[in-house]
């Protein structure tokens, strides 16, 4: 509970400092007759305001986001994996397109995104759930490849002294023993996904949070901007939680381990 | 199943490294009896694991024969003749003490010769067949890894430096502990070794290796009127052979 009490009040004395300071400015402003401060940066009061009012809005915007997101990253995780499989399985796929997967990961999204919305269509579901698979794809393909290829040879041998196929290998041996790197990546991933459904939405999309977030700076709704930023927060650490209570429920020994390496 | 006899002929390997080939051992001969335990002793780690690997058939010969019942090292793996205890435990983290026990089994798709029961009575693990590898202490680890190469009634176990990432104690405790199990089960087991006094406590003929390119220096048998428990360990003739191996292990000449 400290944990999160502490942390929390900082928060709040923050929030609390910022609304009365900015207030205090904009009454010194209006006296100068000058314009507020609302309009470039609002404060705490006008953020939830602006929230609550247009909370059903903000909320659809939010899980067509979710869901192009989603899409991405189910698709991402799914392609990353199969790949980093594929490449343990056939090691000269692996030596031949490896460095080519380095080098299109350096390409910044930023610059990647409008080339996919180009080539995709404006306005396409396909072309900002690509723009989130990208996102999410690299990670887990670098991040399970490296496992599988750092993997502590004593394991790898004794499946071979027991004659184990390659298949079998990879299911028994390679697979459960990097899926603490697997999860830690997918937990990285699964933020990456909302931020890669954003920024396409943002730059080709008629719908979504993204969309929303161009729309509020362009009618000069500072609220909108930073509400639609705090859903964003919000549904991104949920994300990560969601993938933290599958490893909780499903792969508990992850955590026997870990709790075994700190003690 | 009882142990396999192990003939090697005059057995070659070179590895390949950065540099090249590396010569690693060089015209190794040696039988061994089925049942016997053969200890491997000798400077270079690398060097005893390479003669351990060549034996289950990681590793291929550059020369020379080496036969286990009168098949090679694969067709052996294949027939399931052989357990693997490596240095350290490596068992998999997301299975219990039973899952990992029966690890090779599934591999290979067959079903137990003796019962998994009766293998986790003798490590003494019965209590223990739901617990995953986290929450065992590291003697306890060593314990499945041995029990993990018993479940396919092995013909040959081979070893390397099983016990050298315990502690003193555990290490005794465990020494002792294999010696009683293989009374039961009787394969032929080749370990690999830096210790003189686990060589001397447990095996019934050590091979001693030269540095690199490595041969085998002296073979010698080793046995014991007494029988191989706690009370030998302070026993005469158990450092009569310490000390004989320590002579032999000695450099041949003292330059300076």
């Amino acid at each position: 509970m400290k944990r999160v009490l502490l942390p929390l009040m900082i928060v709040m004395v923050f929030l609390i400092l910022w609304q009365t300071v900015e207030t205090y400015v904009n009454e010194l402003r209006f006296a100068e007759g000058r314009t507020s401060l609302e309009f470039f940066i609002p404060t705490p009061l006008t953020i939830v305001k602006a929230g609550f009012e247009n909370y059903k809005t903000i909320f659809r915007a939010m899980q067509q986001t979710l869901i192009k997101a989603s899409a991405g990253f189910g698709i991402g995780a799914f392609l990353g994996i199969s790949m980093a499989v594929m490449y343990s399985l056939t090691p000269a796929l692996r030596s031949a397109t490896l460095p080519i997967a380095f080098a299109l990961q350096s390409f910044p999204i930023v610059g990647i995104a409008p080339v996919i919305i180009l080539a995709f269509g404006q306005d396409s579901f396909m072309s900002i759930v690509i723009v989130s698979v990208i996102l999410v794809y690299f990670p887990i393909l670098l991040s399970l490849d490296d496992a599988f290829t750092n993997m502590n040879k004593e394991y790898t041998e004794l499946a071979t002294v027991y004659n184990a196929s390659k298949w079998q290998m990879i299911r028994l041996v390679k697979l459960p023993l990097a899926s603490p790197s697997l999860f830690t990546a997918l937990k990285l991933a699964a933020p990456s996904s909302i931020v890669g459904a954003t920024i396409g939405e943002w730059l080709g999309s008629s719908s979504g949070i993204g969309r929303m977030i161009t729309l509020a700076i362009y009618q000069l709704k500072p609220g909108i901007l930073y509400s639609c930023l705090v859903i964003l927060a919000i549904v991104s650490a949920s994300t990560v939680l969601v993938i933290n209570l599958v490893e909780r429920l499903c792969f508990s020994w992850i955590l026997l381990q870990s709790s075994r390496e700190i003690s | 199943m009882e142990g396999c006899h192990i003939q090697v002929d005059s057995l070659s390997v070179h590895l390949k490294t950065e540099n090249g080939l590396l010569h690693v051992l060089d015209n190794i001969s040696l039988t061994a009896e089925p049942g016997q335990l053969v200890g491997i002793l000798g400077p270079s780690g690398a060097v005893k694991s390479t003669l351990l690997r060549t034996l289950c058939g990681l590793v291929q010969p550059s020369g020379g024969s080496l036969l286990l019942d009168g098949l090679s090292p694969v067709q052996a793996r294949k027939m399931q003749w052989i357990g693997w205890i490596p240095q350290y435990p490596a068992l998999l983290p997301n299975r219990n003490v039973l899952e990992n026990i029966r690890l090779p089994l599934e591999i290979t798709g067959r079903n137990p010769v003796i019962s998994l029961d009766k293998i986790l009575d003798m490590v003494y693990l019965s209590d223990f067949r739901d617990t995953y590898p986290a929450q065992l202490s590291g003697g306890m680890q060593q314990r499945v890894a041995l029990a993990r190469a018993l479940s396919t009634h092995p013909k040959l176990l081979l070893m390397d430096e099983p016990f050298s990432a315990l502690d003193e104690l555990l290490r005794e405790e465990m020494q002792i502990e294999f010696l009683r199990l293989h009374s039961q089960t009787k394969q032929t087991v080749f370990f690999v070794t830096h210790s003189v006094e686990e060589a001397a406590l447990m095996a019934d003929k050590i091979m001693i290796l030269s540095p690199l390119p490595a041969k085998a220096k002296h073979t010698i048998e080793i046995s014991y009127k007494s029988k191989r428990d706690m009370n030998l360990r302070v026993s005469k003739e158990y450092f009569a052979s310490v000390k004989r191996i320590r002579e032999l292990l000695k450099p041949k000449e003292n330059g300076h």
